[in-house]
């Protein structure tokens, strides 16, 4: 098979073509890492790259193959992992010099379970130093978007958005916090989805909020997403508030129509005097096709969402600033400036406004849910703008009040609401700007509902041809 | 409500951390925001919600 064929191809179909034996493992990691090799200096998605482990487990794989042994549904398939997730014998560090060292004895569950499925672990990505928002530089490197080697690709899970955009790996594991798949999946387009909060086990997984963290799959298909969550979702002894029924099949419920269904547009999350005029207008296309599909769509209010900002910046900076309560006293000039001055605010949060943030979520959650009882799905863009060049990255010290608002009391960030709310999300490519920059259309559902979200995706993403388009580099 | 650099300084010093005075500047200016921005919040269940800041256990054990 032509190496360059496999530029785009989707991690089943890539499995497929491996049972088939018409792909080798080793052929197709090779193939990957070499790309790797050529594409990666210019941008810096990897941390670590694990060739020789990579290799001599793609030369089991083969040999399974071959003997015609029982074989997982990602059988070779070579898989990116962001580096806030703990891999047996490979480097974690999170984004941060600090841990540079830090070679973990266990994988995450996550890992553990796709490596069961047949993945293989070909290198571990790059990302904001411990997950935290932007800021400070990249301390392994700035990584740049495929699209537009100018720009970036926000964060924290940039290098897994990147590689898989640019078939650097096939399929990656990101975390979203509060928008962490999400936002870099759209700004490179292909699919990244948040779970239901307790749905995918976090065991394994550097935290950042411990009520909001969750893992997810960042693919360039929606169907290849489902097999993911297929793999990695269900209850984990390991983290005792993951979810205990069966997984559904979610690659069982991909199907055409959407009759039947209701979904809302959320007016806080289109208005105009946040949103980039052009990515308004593909998300509005993107709205009249899943019409076009058969479901009913109209327009919701809930003013709460324009609240949230800085509820959610008091709880992740608090719990943040629990987490690495050693680093600050003991390397604070280790932490990038921006990170240490979010962790020292956050550190001297008073009570009564953690207290008053919970409570504010608990009635955000609580209004957000009744949304679901009267509609199936919600919409939106994923992101207020497309990718940003990335001088114009937020990095440096903050001077004034007013940029202290701008800055981190992030503007109606469209990702927000279901991590907050613990509700699901998934992020498909809807179009382009009139510079080729992808932008990302927002499904979300109610919790748990996990399989309707796929059903709405994959109808959508069947009918357009954006997940299709890759970036030239 | 404006918060000085000094009385962030005091707030620190009763944490136990230390700050050098560009750190202090900035935190004050995030600090100041998020109070401000938290004092904007009014709603008439928040005295009377429970505060849970996950799902009922048994929820999530059920994916009800």
């Amino acid at each position: 098979m032509d190496g360059e064929q496999l530029v785009g191809v989707s991690a089943i179909e890539l499995a497929q073509l491996i049972v088939a034996k018409e792909l080798s493992p080793v052929e197709a990691m090779r193939w990957y890492l070499d790309r790797i090799d050529r594409l990666d200096p210019q941008l810096s998605s990897y941390i670590t790259v694990c060739r020789r482990e990579a290799l001599q487990s793609a030369l089991k794989a083969e040999q399974a193959v071959v003997r015609g042994d029982s074989l997982g549904p990602l059988h070779g398939v070579p898989l990116g992992v962001k580096d806030q997730f703990e891999t047996k014998g490979i480097p974690t560090t999170a984004g941060s010099r600090i841990l540079a060292d830090n070679v973990p004895d266990e994988d995450a569950t996550v890992v553990a379970r796709l490596k069961e499925a047949g993945a293989i672990v070909i290198g571990k990505q790059n990302m904001t130093a411990f997950a935290s928002g932007l800021g400070d530089r990249f301390q392994y490197g700035d990584p740049r978007n495929p699209w537009d080697l100018r720009r970036t690709a926000s964060g924290s899970s940039t290098g897994s958005a990147i590689a898989v955009s640019a078939s650097l790996c096939a399929i990656s594991l990101g975390e979203d916090t509060g928008g962490s798949i999400r936002l870099p999946a759209a700004l490179t387009g292909i699919v990244g989805l948040r779970p239901s909060w307790g749905l995918v086990s976090r065991h394994g997984i550097l935290p950042v909020c411990w009520s909001m963290d969750t893992a997810g799959p960042m693919t360039r298909t929606v169907a290849d997403a489902a097999l993911v969550m297929e793999v990695i979702a269900g209850h984990d002894r390991k983290d005792p508030l993951t979810a205990g029924f069966p997984v559904p099949k979610y690659t069982e419920e991909l199907s055409g129509s959407l009759e039947g269904l209701s979904f809302g547009v959320l007016c806080e999350l289109t208005d105009q005097r946040f949103v980039d005029a052009e990515v308004l207008r593909a998300v509005e296309m993107a709205v009249k096709e899943i019409e076009n599909l058969g479901a009913v769509v109209k327009r919701v209010s809930l003013p709460l969402v324009a609240e949230i900002e800085p509820v959610t910046e008091i709880l992740c900076g608090s719990s943040a600033a629990f987490l690495h309560q050693e680093l600050l006293r003991t390397r604070p000039g280790d932490l990038g400036p921006s990170r240490r001055r979010r962790l020292l605010a956050g550190s001297l949060i008073p009570a009564q406004t953690l207290e008053k943030a919970t409570r504010a979520r608990a009635i955000f959650r609580q209004e957000w849910q009744k949304l679901f009882l009267r509609f199936d799905g919600l919409l939106s863009p994923t992101t207020v703008s497309p990718a940003v060049f990335a001088e114009d990255e937020q990095i440096g010290d903050i001077t004034s009040r007013d940029e202290a608002e701008e800055r981190f009391i992030w503007h109606r960030s469209p990702t927000m609401g279901a991590a907050l709310a613990g509700t699901p999300a998934i992020t498909v490519p809807c179009g382009f700007n009139s510079e080729n920059l992808p932008i990302g259309l927002q499904i979300m559902t109610d919790r748990f509902q996990e399989a309707l979200m796929f059903k709405a995706a994959y109808a959508y993403e069947q009918t357009t041809l954006w997940h299709e388009r890759r970036p030239d580099v | 409500m404006e918060l000085t650099n000094q009385e962030v300084a005091i707030l620190a010093r009763v944490a136990g951390l230390e700050m050098s005075d560009e750190d202090l500047k900035e935190v004050a200016f995030r600090l100041e925001v998020m109070l401000r921005k938290m004092d904007t919040i009014s709603h008439p269940d928040l005295d009377v919600i429970t505060p849970l800041p996950f799902l009922p256990f048994e929820e999530i054990r059920s994916g009800r």
